[in-house]
């Protein structure tokens, strides 16, 4: 299931099915009711002013019902275009830099208009529509008023019924009216609720992830962090193995370095370790017990993981880097922050720390996005710390400080390093080559360097590059 | 944990702010006009189809007089044919202000996103941005034209209905005026009360949204910090405030209906009883009494309609502010052209004075 489609289902969805409970399912009731209640009542007083007053419900119910299924497509093309409006002001607000750097504003400015000229045509043709469909209905529905109450007069004069029973239809009658030119309307997003309760049972039938299972690590205890994968192999399906008879230990407190092209499994293998997937063969041990024993949620807390593209939740900074602590300790947060060379930028905010950021607040650069992640992670100081390419949007000089911070760490947790640049194999203790999901070649910078292989061939174009470069 | 949380609400009604919004229709000063004329037309069917039974009673049931029949018959639909085109005309001429005047506001506001400079756009989210120029001018365009609807047929109506009653029985008039200011001040109240509630169930609700998008795009990094139980805690609380709105949004709504109906009903009784007496005292006719007893029953339409404006506006307000802050901000950019012609100017003055 796609992340949009999923969020839809969990918000639209939901509203759907709560309009349709909320508002229209009591506006159908009040209708189906009226009918049941006033009809019996109607007819006992009088069947000719019964019919009299009926002849226009059938078609104003089929009016609304029809119109509305056939105006739906109009709904649709106004949701898409307004979709669109939003689409091209995101764009250019998120790309502002690039517009300047190509002097692209009038383009812009008329893509925009050009955009928002079409919704509002969208929303002319709709509401022309709309017109046409209420006032239409308005005056049938005057017109069977009308109706009742000529003919009635008619047979008052006649003294076949009474000024009083003439009355009580003319109430009557616009009692049932309104009520039923809706039920049209409702019964045609009746279908849409449906569909919505449908999609909405496949979220809610989805199995759920066991978080209680397993045994509980004692509070405050740390792991040593060695960590150990026997014979393991991963497919998220079959026909595609993402890693293939994977055999390495680490040992507690050294850092690895994991270097590979796209695509070589990194990543997967690291995701491993912490349980986000189960349907691995073969087995990783950490501290010698299989991780399927671990309570997954003890296990976690023992492991500290930067993304490469990391998440941050729209709260202040230190709601962010303190998330996983029971208690955010504030000099815990800047000693992590200040680790991740973070420190100075957030001081330069104007509510420092305490600075909101994401959609509610202010926007972060990639740079800082990265090192928020990683203050996070070493906040929580665990026994194992993953960085999947964590520093890819840093600048050399940045990085080159925050490796210097995590020397200075060396040993408390075991480290494993993915990357795609050699700068960041700097600190490793070994460095292992992943190609098409087996380990390719393993061992220290210096024997690397020194076989044929993927490691000497990326070091010299890569070292070549900055030869040109300087 | 600290949200930044948008300001919602504003309890002083601010004349100036809307008079400003007012200016903005300018360019559509002709369809605003036009709608006036459209609602005051309307206003005066509505008040007339009551009279229009009136007429019936008096004129052809009482006397047993039929012969008028096709007469009124053509007059009714002429009246209802009249309506329809109002109706039409309306929904249309508001549409148009609605869609026009938002389309305006848009375009204001991106060009002068593109004279910002980068500076603005660091410190402010994109977020941010895409609201005030989609959902809040959204909202302004539905209030301002359709505000004009309802406050120009709600006091038309009003007018129109006193113009009516006192013309035909200023006793029972009395007690239609009588009502109004109950039905009024239960009208403020409730729609106020019930308006509110309402923005603060759409804020849950967005608040919500949010979370979710949170929730799921975030899925990794919560299972990673072990924070689900944190993250549930925090939905949970919010879809609580949800709740808590609703079931009270529900309560205020259950109640204004009912207690607008016992107003009516207790004047539609006042009516009955001075208004028989006076039948059967042949002070008034049948029909000037039904037609009293329409007038009664339909009094809050025009009280409930303003009521709601008032309070939409009022919490529209909001939107109003965030929209003009974006519109009147200083330009940081400023184009080049004036330097560019400084520049020639320059260049052809020290041309012509090499020459010489």
């Amino acid at each position: 299931m796609q992340t949009g489609d999923i969020i839809q289902r969990c918000t639209s969805d939901v509203e759907t099915i709560r309009r349709f409970i909320a508002l229209q399912f009591v506006q159908l009731g009040r209708g189906v009711f009226m009918v049941l209640l006033l009809v019996p009542i109607m007819l006992s007083m009088d069947a000719r002013m019964t019919l009299v007053s009926m002849v226009v419900v059938p078609f104003i119910f089929i009016y609304a019902y029809v119109f509305f299924r056939q105006v739906r497509s109009r709904f649709q093309a106004a949701d898409e275009a307004e979709g669109y409006l939003t689409t091209v002001l995101e764009e250019s607000v998120s790309g502002i830099r690039v517009v300047r750097a190509f002097a692209r504003e009038d383009y812009e400015i008329s893509r925009f208009e050009a955009a928002a000229n079409d919704y509002r045509e969208k929303c002319r043709k709709l509401i022309t529509v709309l017109a046409y469909y209420w006032s239409s209905s308005d005056a049938l529905c005057l017109i069977q008023i009308a109706a009742v109450f000529i003919f009635g007069i008619g047979w008052t004069i006649k003294g076949e019924i009474s000024l009083g029973t003439l009355l009580a239809f003319s109430t009557y009658v616009g009692m049932l009216l309104w009520p039923i030119r809706e039920m049209g309307r409702i019964l045609t997003d009746m279908g849409r609720a449906l569909v919505s309760v449908g999609r909405l049972k496949e979220v809610m039938d989805t199995e759920v992830e066991e978080l209680e299972a397993g045994f509980h690590l004692p509070e405050g205890f740390r792991l040593k962090g060695e960590i150990e994968f026997q014979k393991l192999s991963f497919a998220y399906d079959e026909a595609h193995p993402i890693l293939k008879d994977i055999n390495l230990r680490i040992a507690p407190g050294e850092t690895v370095a994991i270097l590979g092209a796209t695509g070589s499994g990194k990543s997967t293998l690291t995701n491993l370790i912490p349980r986000l997937f189960d349907d691995y063969k073969g087995r990783i041990l950490i501290d010698g017990v299989d991780i399927t024993a671990y309570n997954r949620k003890d296990l976690r807390r023992q492991i500290g993981i930067v993304l490469q593209e990391p998440f941050l939740y729209s709260r202040s900074i230190t709601a962010n880097i303190g998330m996983a602590l029971k208690d955010i300790d504030p000099a815990k947060v800047e000693k992590a922050s200040r680790e991740a060379a973070l420190h100075d930028s957030i001081s330069e905010f104007e509510d420092g720390y305490e600075t909101v950021i994401g959609e509610r607040g202010i926007t972060l650069s990639g740079g800082q996005r990265q090192r928020c992640a990683m203050a996070r992670a070493l906040v929580l100081d665990p026994a194992i710390l993953i960085f999947d390419d964590a520093l890819s949007a840093v600048d050399s000089e940045t990085e080159q400080i925050i490796q210097r911070n995590l020397l200075s760490r060396k040993g408390r947790a075991t480290t494993i390093i993915i990357t795609h640049r050699l700068t960041g194999v700097a600190l490793a203790d070994r460095i292992v080559v992943l190609e098409h999901g087996k380990i390719a070649q393993m061992g220290t910078h210096n024997e690397l360097i020194a076989q044929k292989g993927a490691y000497q061939r990326i070091w010299n174009i890569q070292h070549q590059l900055e030869l040109e470069a300087s | 944990m600290q949200e930044h949380t948008e300001k919602e609400y504003t309890t002083k009604f601010d004349w100036s702010l809307w008079l400003k919004m007012l200016r903005e229709l300018k360019r559509h000063k002709s369809k605003v006009y036009l709608l006036i004329v459209v609602m005051i037309f309307n206003a005066l069917i509505d008040t007339i189809l009551p009279l229009m039974t009136k007429y019936g009673i008096d004129n052809m049931i009482i006397p047993k007089d039929y012969s008028g029949i096709q007469t009124f018959s053509l007059m009714y639909f002429l009246l209802i044919l009249f309506q329809f085109v109002n109706v039409y005309l309306l929904i249309d001429i508001a549409g148009r202000i609605e869609t026009g005047l938002n389309f305006d506001l848009r375009s204001r506001a991106f060009r002068k996103l593109q004279s910002m400079s980068f500076s603005y756009f660091d410190r402010t989210s994109s977020g941010w941005i895409v609201a005030r120029v989609t959902s809040d001018i959204n909202r302004l365009g539905d209030v301002v034209a359709w505000g004009i609807v309802d406050l120009i047929w709600g006091f038309a109506m009003i007018i129109f209905v006193l113009g009516v009653v006192f013309s035909l029985s200023w006793k029972l008039a009395l007690i239609l005026l009588a009502l109004m200011p109950v039905i009024a001040v239960i009208s403020i109240y409730f729609q106020e009360k019930m308006f509110r509630l309402f923005r603060q169930v759409r804020r849950y609700n967005s608040m919500i949204t949010h979370s979710f998008g949170e929730g799921i795009h975030g899925a990794k990094t919560t299972k990673t910090l072990v924070c689900e139980d944190a993250n549930l805690n925090d939905f949970t609380d919010l879809t609580n405030k949800m709740y808590g709105s609703s079931i009270k949004s529900a309560i205020i709504s259950a109640l204004f209906m009912p207690m607008i109906l016992m107003v009516s009903s207790v004047g539609t009784g006042i009516v009955v009883w001075i208004g028989g007496s006076a039948v059967i005292g042949q002070v008034i006719s049948y029909g000037t009494m039904v037609a009293f007893i329409s007038y009664t029953m339909h009094l809050f339409e025009p009280f409930s309609n303003v009521a709601r404006l008032f309070a939409e506006m009022q919490h529209a307000q909001a939107s109003a502010e965030r929209v003009f802050s974006l519109i009147n901000l200083e330009p940081e950019i400023t184009n080049n052209e004036d330097y560019t012609q400084d520049w020639q100017s320059r260049k052809m003055q020290a041309r012509s004075a090499s020459k010489t």
